[in-house]
């Protein structure tokens, strides 16, 4: 793979413009869930704070790519954001399963009902993302010992199979009352495999493969979109009780998540 | 029929301290034109509150008496006679429409008589007792007179064929308890969030409260649960 | 409720009725016809037997005293405005332990008490349907085993757990293995987590409870807004009354649902089969007549047999299918006294459904040692303010300023609530009252009730078991209230006609066509919630006349 260009843009300040856009999404629903819980606990605010941090820094890493310190410093967020994240599932574990009534013994429950067990490792996804980014934008080849396209096929693979973990045990929560909500545990899965595939041995084919399963899995996050903003209106209610629905219904983020992983592969497979 | 009722206030008179509300900034009729409240809801507590029904059924001295024993059995001392939760006009009209609760006890008679004899039966206890009228006694003496109903067979020639301790344990009592918690000030006093349609609640957990919920006074930030 | 006339016969009218999202839609007027089915009572049984019997291609009618209830229009968010939902007209109660009927367990319009009730969905145990055989004879009462087992109505547990998307658990860890609920167990409320809390502490088993409210949308309707008014008429069109879901299945496939209809007699032939009803329509002075080739009476466990008792005539003096005379005898309630403790959090018991969305049926069994048999389930309550009153009332008989001083902390409060086996004992039953009359001069109910020593016994065991388990969650000065839930027995099912009213399929053993199908034909009351199993076996009837009528039996 070499390195194109699309719409005057580097691939590396494409991935700034998705990181931006994955980590504007997470922000949402992190806004949304602590808000329900009144931000009981202060480090709540953490992943608004390091969020922001990351989105500006990618905002401008793509606006000047070539800037030392803004690579410097989107590097830097990126950290942060990747140990935000991890701190997050810590506190979502024990917080959001153990220290809850009924424990481990109601494991089930609490993956559905406690706080959402994998969205903080999808900042902490973001998070290295960004460090993926910073290396790339500062001409790095390789990143965490791997070659950038093949870095980039895992990170997709790795964080496509968590989000479509999450995407199930709340789906399996709304009992897939609508049948669109198979969608994210369908294509997705394939692209997983496929992804991995790719990171093994590149291909030709096996690109092209994994670029349509790409847009497939594109079309998915945006159906996604669609689908979460048409259950707040399927509440009771819908828009005119916007504040509660928005707390109660389906996250309206998490399926950017999905469009944010497959224009990383795109991005991946097109322009390097 | 999105503007409300007059928003009732507690006022300062006398003794307003032995029922400090935890919630002094709350009223549920804030709520009015929120999605908390809906159009049929807002009928039905604009009639309760606007509507309050004239004394047709009781005597002049029946009325009387019945203030009094209200006064009792749910006392309103720190609210003016203008601003307490009526509840006499209500018994007075359950008992003119002859509203029934769907059952009654085999060993009282309907309603319609029952109160009738009760308050009869009270001013009995009282000249027995206290040789004075109910409603001419004291605050201590008239609670007296009432907890001889409660203990059954209390002096009277009434109470001799009406069981008392049936007739103010499962009528008389709850009959008030189930008009005075019924209006938007017991709400207000107690932190009841009042109606929710089409709106619910979000934080139903140990210690949660909703933005629309009655808003704790004091205590800690936010919700660990 | 609009008339136009359509098609070239006069006689046949057009009406509507509410639909559930405030529109209307189109029902046939059936009053002039001689209908298949003839359904009293348009609630737990009367709904299921209405829809599958329609949708099976009988024509059908099902009267109701009540109203139809538009949810959109009819349901006020507010306790005391909701007692246009329960049974206001007189009865009279009596016995060493009088039960308190109207809003506690009496519901009176289209869904009946399903409109009302809390939801809870249990199924009955294998063992509850065979009481006799395994905890023998008890000195007092007639404990028999049921003309039917658990094998007989599992599949239609399972057709009505789907029909009303039961959200429960995974897992369900009491009772034969089973499949997956429909849809998922809810979030729990504050009230549900002391529950928890206490049992795990405690090491009692508790599981998410099985409520009959949607926790994901479904078909037209939205999930559960967790708005606590459950027991006032749903708004939100989530609670899976009978209401929402089988009686607009009924209207689709062709029944008419006729209500502010007080059936005021069952009429019958020379032959002694029964030929129709009569009854009062509202506005109208005089009797209507409805007639039908078959008639079943769903109206629940009091107005059933009184229903029956009511229509004495010169050849059934002592009211129809009374041959064996136990037409209101074995009336039973389940015990339902109720545990309330304080704690220093905010518990807001009025959010989310009452059951709060966890139980325990550790203790809903014969527990060897106890000195009672048959069990009792724990489930969670959360009362509304008029309620929470009258508990303080009924459990600390408060009143006064202690009262109103005590409701300050109402916020405070989280109550636990149990359902117990109660004996059927003959002595307690409903009849006739010799004097008094309701407003259409028919005699009205007297029900007489004294709870065994079993049942006293069981309901301390459980007083003390819901207090501890308060106490071990951090509550403080817990107390209890008396109580009961829910009415059944009085038209009791057996084999026998000398010693039951019903057989099997709910059919009267003294008149072919005729059927009860509600809690009265329960022969004993078993320890879970009964709504689940009532539709259970009206769905089960309503196979079983159908496989009849397929033989050319009916």
């Amino acid at each position: 793979m070499t390195s194109a260009v699309f719409l005057e843009l580097g691939p590396f300040q494409w991935l700034a413009i998705i990181l931006a856009m994955g980590t504007g999404v997470l922000f949402f629903d992190a806004l949304v869930g602590h808000y329900r819980h009144r931000f009981g606990y202060r480090l709540q605010y953490a992943p608004l704070a390091v969020g922001t941090l990351v989105i500006l820094a990618a905002v401008l890493a793509a606006a000047r790519p070539s800037v030392t310190w803004v690579i410097t410093a989107l590097e830097m967020c990126g950290w942060g954001a990747a140990v935000t994240g991890l701190v997050g599932f810590g506190y979502h574990w024990y917080y959001g399963i153990v220290k809850k009534p009924a424990g481990l013994a109601w494991f089930l429950h609490y993956l559905m009902y406690g706080a959402p067990l994998l969205f903080p490792l999808m900042l902490t996804s973001m998070g290295l993302l960004a460090v993926i980014v910073a290396a790339g934008l500062s001409g790095a080849r390789m990143v965490f010992g791997a070659p950038m396209p093949t870095a980039l096929c895992l990170f997709v693979a790795v964080v496509l199979l968590g989000s479509i973990l999450q995407a199930g045990i709340l789906h399996y929560r709304g009992a897939f009352n609508n049948p669109a909500m198979y969608l994210p545990l369908s294509i997705p899965v394939v692209t997983v495999a496929v992804a991995l595939w790719v990171a093994e041995s590149p291909s030709a084919a096996n690109e092209t493969v994994f670029a349509i399963l790409l847009w497939s899995t594109l079309l998915i996050g945006f159906t996604g979109f669609g689908m979460h903003l048409r259950g707040i209106d399927r509440q009771m209610g819908g828009l005119y009780v916007a504040l509660f629905n928005l707390m109660q219904g389906p996250p309206q983020g998490v399926p950017g998540i999905f469009v944010a992983l497959a224009g990383v592969g795109l991005v991946a497979v097109y322009l390097l | 029929m999105m503007t409300g009722p007059t928003h009732h206030r507690e006022s300062q008179s006398q003794d307003t301290s032995l029922f400090q509300s935890r919630y002094s900034h709350f009223n549920v009729l804030d709520k009015w034109a929120t999605p908390d409240w809906d159009d049929q809801t807002r009928d039905a507590i604009r009639r309760r509150l606007e509507q309050v029904p004239t004394i047709r059924f009781f005597t002049e001295p029946e009325r009387r008496t019945l203030e009094a024993v209200v006064e009792q059995i749910l006392p309103q001392p720190d609210r003016t006679p203008t601003q307490k939760v009526p509840i006499v006009p209500w018994i007075d009209k359950k008992l003119f429409d002859d509203t029934r609760d769907g059952y009654r006890r085999d060993v009282l008679p309907p309603q319609q008589i029952s109160w009738r004899m009760a308050i009869r039966g009270i001013d009995e206890t009282a000249q027995a007792l206290y040789g004075m009228a109910f409603s001419d006694l004291g605050s201590d003496p008239q609670r007296l007179v009432l907890e001889r109903l409660q203990q059954g067979e209390p002096p009277g020639k009434t109470w001799q064929i009406l069981p008392s301790h049936v007739f103010f344990s499962k009528v008389l009592t709850v009959a008030i308890v189930k008009i005075y918690y019924a209006h938007p000030m017991a709400w207000n006093e107690i932190g009841y969030h009042g109606p929710s349609s089409p709106r619910g609640y979000s934080r139903i957990w140990d210690g949660g409260i909703d933005p629309w919920d009655a808003q704790a006074e004091h205590g800690a930030h936010g919700d660990r649960s | 409720m609009e008339r136009t006339v359509t098609g070239p016969d006069a006689a046949l009218w057009t009406l509507t009725a509410p639909g559930i999202h405030g529109n209307r839609v189109p029902m046939r007027d059936r009053s002039r016809e001689d209908v298949d089915f003839c359904i009293v009572g348009a609630g737990a049984g009367g709904g299921v037997l209405g829809a599958k019997l329609a949708e099976a291609g009988f024509s059908v009618v099902i009267l109701e005293a009540g109203e139809h209830w538009d949810p959109t229009r009819d349901f006020i968010s507010d306790e005391s405005a909701a007692a246009k939902l329960f049974w206001t007209d007189e009865r009279i109660t009596g016995g060493e332990h009088p039960v308190e009927l109207g809003s506690n367990n009496s519901g009176r319009g289209v869904g009946g008490s399903t409109v009302h009730y809390s939801m809870v969905a249990l199924r009955a145990h294998p063992e509850d349907f065979s009481r006799r055989s395994i905890d023998g004879d008890v000195p007092g009462a007639d404990l028999v085993d049921w003309p039917l087992s658990f094998d007989d109505l599992e599949p239609y547990y399972e057709e009505v757990e789907e029909a009303l998307q039961i959200a429960g658990p995974t897992f369900y860890p009491w009772g034969r293995r089973r499949r997956r609920y429909p849809q998922r167990e809810h979030e729990l409320n504050a009230c549900a987590n002391v529950l928890v809390r206490g049992c795990r502490h405690l090491g009692i088993p508790v599981a998410p409870s099985p409520i009959a409210t949607l926790s994901a949308p479904h078909a037209d309707r939205p999930p559960c807004v967790y708005r606590g008014l459950c027991n006032y008429g749903c708004t939100t069109n989530a609670k899976s009354s009978t209401l929402v879901t089988y009686i607009p299945r009924a209207i689709r496939a062709g029944a008419e649902v006729r209500p502010e209809s007080m059936v005021a007699q069952v009429i019958h032939d020379e032959q002694g089969h029964a030929s129709g009803v009569l009854y009062f329509r509202k506005g109208h002075k005089e009797l209507h007549r409805q007639r039908a080739q078959h008639v079943i009476i769903a109206g629940y466990a009091i107005e059933s047999p009184r229903l029956l008792l009511n229509s004495a005539s010169s050849r059934f003096p002592d009211g129809l299918a009374n041959s064996s005379g136990l037409v209101g005898k074995y009336f039973m309630v389940q015990s339902s006294d109720q545990a309330y403790a304080k704690f220093p959090e905010r518990i807001n018991q009025y959010k989310a459904p009452p059951p709060g969305g966890a139980i325990s049926e550790h203790f809903n069994r014969t527990m060897p040692e106890a000195g009672f048999i048959c069990g009792y389930v724990i489930e969670v309550i959360g009362p509304h303010p008029v309620e929470f009153s009258e508990r303080l009332i009924a459990g600390r008989s408060l009143w006064g300023a202690d009262l109103r001083r005590e409701m300050l902390d109402y916020n405070f409060y989280s109550a636990l609530g149990m359902v117990g086996e109660v004996m059927p004992q003959r002595s307690n039953h409903v009849s006739l009252h010799p004097t008094e009359r309701d407003q259409y001069g028919l005699p009205v109910a007297y029900v007489v009730f004294s709870y065994h020593e079993n049942d006293k016994r069981l309901i301390e065991h459980a007083r003390r078991t819901m207090q501890r388990i308060l106490e071990a969650a951090g509550g403080t000065g817990s107390w209890a209230a008396p109580r009961t839930a829910h009415i059944m027995g009085t038209c009791r099912m057996g084999s026998q006609p000398t010693t039951s009213v019903v057989n099997a399929d709910c059919r009267a053993h003294d008149i072919p066509n005729l059927y009860i199908c509600d809690g009265s034909v329960f022969p004993t009351s078993t320890g879970v919630n009964p709504s689940l199993t009532i539709q259970a076996l009206a769905a089960r009837t309503a196979d079983r006349l159908c496989d009849k009528a397929r033989r050319g039996d009916l």
